[in-house]
């Protein structure tokens, strides 16, 4: 009885490959019901998000089932299998609990450390557990997986910070704020970044967002988008008094925002904290109200900067956490070979 | 002997909140948390033995120490879980400690109450009590401001560090710090007037006024007035607000201390 695991990632293939072979959640019950019926592994969990496509299986023919299962995914993807195979991986055991191991603790997602392929691996079990698809072996494989996840979060700091801008400006508001219900946001200019930006702070609570720009069909389009309001330029200024957060992205070549607005604002505010976010380049605010009180500004440079502190601290911890892993590793094979080892010698 | 044990209890539980905040780990959190509640039960106890044992009044400043240190504890506690404002027991238990080492060095000596206060035992209890009450939410003050002026300070920098995703945000900081502000300005003032009504009941008056722990306090009062006037009218807000609570912390200590180093003063040895 051994355990492999089959497929490929955002490490290994691009995103046009990755995608003819992405199994959406509705159709992976049939496709494990195609697998029982061709007899590809015993038990069987097929995980699909948008970065990894991967078969985990049991078999006592690993290399038959392996076999069948490429085919299988030649099949699904309508593409012949020179066309994606340098870009498979086919992990054995030990390789491959250590794989699911490192896949559901976050090591090996495109942002390292992240939570949500935890939710995403349980899922995919569950929908396999519910379909008859697993047995003894991946029931207890995928649970401790789990443990193992929660593990590595509890006892490293795998997940300290956030590594993505829109994260990060997101966590600054909520350490100014605590939460982000009822705070007023407002956009200035309407690019891709202060976009991402002002999603992330919708999607914490954020109030209506006043978006404003030069351009105010676009501003309209933006502000639909968000649930909020489009105002134009020249008026930003009347609606200022209850905006929190103020993001500014605009192309203009010069500063927008001066130290003499901003303290006039914070008057009108009764000084309650704003924060200030300039995503522009050139910049669309003048770095002297950063020695305003109770504003705190921060450009594209410091978010960067956050991003990859963040991410070098997350990285500092990968040797605990592969230490964590192989470990839990170890106790999995053993408990494996205490339950299947004799049995094997009397099948033998 | 148990008093020192309660000590030592809350040297423990201080090291446990500082090494989680060093290393975030949950369990040791936890383990915090009961060793100070323990710790407080112990301190509680203390205190109802020390009633039995002496029909209970506020007689000393060595008294006062006692109550005021369990008081700083207890309220922490509730307002760490009450506002989730973790790590307000890593800022408070320094205090407590404080008030702990100084009260078993006041216990070596000889601390005589002045003979008439137990003549007038419902003012003692109103006076101490308001007093106490006051100067332990304005230590919560103290407390929560410092932590406010960390977390701007570390969001000013614009690089924030690892003491930024430990404390909480300035908007919780900033309502624990505006309410324990507002009632222990309160109190306070209220435990120093009904010590002005006692002395003018007590035909006392002249003698307070020249008290320099009173002059202290009617200083301290109104510094403590104006700040959070300015609070309150919103002039000012956030670090400078927050400084303020702490420049006049300061002054508040040197008055809760100033009886037992002035030479003379209706308040010597409490």
């Amino acid at each position: 009885m051994e355990i492999a695991v089959v497929g490929l990632s955002h490490k290994t293939a691009p995103i046009e490959i990755r995608e003819k072979l992405s199994i959406p959640n509705h159709k992976a019950p049939d496709l494990m019901k195609i697998f029982e019926a061709r007899n590809i592994f015993q038990e069987r969990v097929l995980l699909s998000t948008c970065n990894r496509t991967e078969i985990y299986g049991v078999a006592k023919d690993i290399d038959r089932s392996l076999k069948l299962a490429k085919e299988f995914l030649c099949e699904y993807s309508k593409l012949e299998l020179s066309a994606f195979e340098d870009k498979l991986y086919v992990l054995k055991q030990p390789d491959s609990i250590e794989h699911l191991f490192s896949v559901v603790s976050g090591l090996d997602s495109m942002v390292l450390g992240e939570t949500e392929i935890t939710g995403q691996v349980k899922d995919a079990y569950l929908l396999a557990q519910q379909n008859q698809q697993t047995g003894k072996v991946l029931n207890n494989l995928f649970q401790r997986s789990l443990k193992v996840a929660k593990n590595v979060r509890t006892n490293t700091e795998i997940g300290i910070g956030r590594v993505g801008l829109a994260s990060i400006a997101v966590d600054l508001a909520e350490k100014i704020f605590e939460s982000l219900k009822n705070i007023r946001v407002m956009v200035i200019g309407t690019g891709e970044i202060s976009t991402q930006v002002a999603k992330a702070m919708v999607s914490k609570g954020a109030l209506s967002m006043i978006v404003s720009s030069r351009h105010l069909e676009r501003a309209e389009m933006l502000a639909a988008e968000l649930g909020g309001e489009a105002v134009s330029y020249e008026h930003y200024e009347q609606r200022i008094k209850n905006v929190d957060i103020l993001i500014a992205s605009t192309l203009a070549p010069k500063v927008l925002i001066h130290e003499a607005q901003v303290r006039a604002w914070m008057k009108l505010r009764h000084q309650r904290p704003l924060f200030l976010i300039d995503i522009a380049v050139p910049r669309n605010i003048d770095m002297a109200v950063e020695k305003l009180d109770n504003v705190y500004l921060y450009n594209i440079d410091d978010l960067q900067a956050i991003t990859h502190k963040n991410r070098a601290l997350r990285e500092g911890q990968l040797e605990q956490c592969w230490g964590l892993i192989k470990n839990q590793r170890q106790h999995f094979t053993d408990w494996l070979l205490k339950e299947f080892a004799p049995k094997k010698i009397a099948e033998f | 002997m148990l008093f020192l044990a309660i000590f030592f209890g809350y040297f423990l539980s201080f090291v446990l909140y500082f090494v989680n905040f060093e290393q975030r780990k949950d369990s040791l959190s936890e383990w915090a948390n009961k060793v100070t509640e323990m710790c407080a039960l112990l301190h509680f106890i203390f205190l109802l033995a020390t009633v039995s044992a002496h029909h209970f009044v506020i007689k000393n400043l060595l008294d006062a120490v006692y109550v005021g240190s369990f008081l700083i504890v207890a309220v922490s506690l509730f307002l760490q879980n009450r506002y989730k404002a973790k790590f307000l027991m890593l800022f408070s238990l320094p205090i407590t400690l404080l008030l702990c080492l100084f009260a078993i060095l006041l216990s070596q000596k000889n601390t005589a109450a002045p003979t008439a206060l137990s003549e007038t035992l419902p003012w003692l209890w109103l006076h101490t009590g308001l007093i106490l009450t006051g100067f332990t939410s304005l230590i919560i003050a103290f407390s929560s401001a410092l932590m406010y002026i960390l977390q701007s300070a570390q969001l000013k920098s614009r690089q924030p560090g690892r003491i930024f995703s430990k404390l909480p945000s300035l908007n919780t900081l900033d309502r624990l710090h505006f309410t324990s502000l507002s009632w222990g300005v309160i109190l306070f003032s209220l435990g120093v007037l009904s010590g002005f009504f006692w002395a003018t009941n007590m035909k006392e008056l002249h003698e307070i006024l020249r008290d320099p722990k009173v002059i202290l306090s009617f200083v301290t009062c109104a510094m403590y007035w104006t700040i959070l006037s300015f609070r309150l009218s919103a002039l000012r807000r956030g670090q400078k607000i927050a400084a303020g609570t702490v420049i006049i912390f300061v002054l508040l200590f040197i008055t809760f201390i100033s009886s037992q180093f002035a030479p003379t003063g209706f308040h010597k040895g409490f």
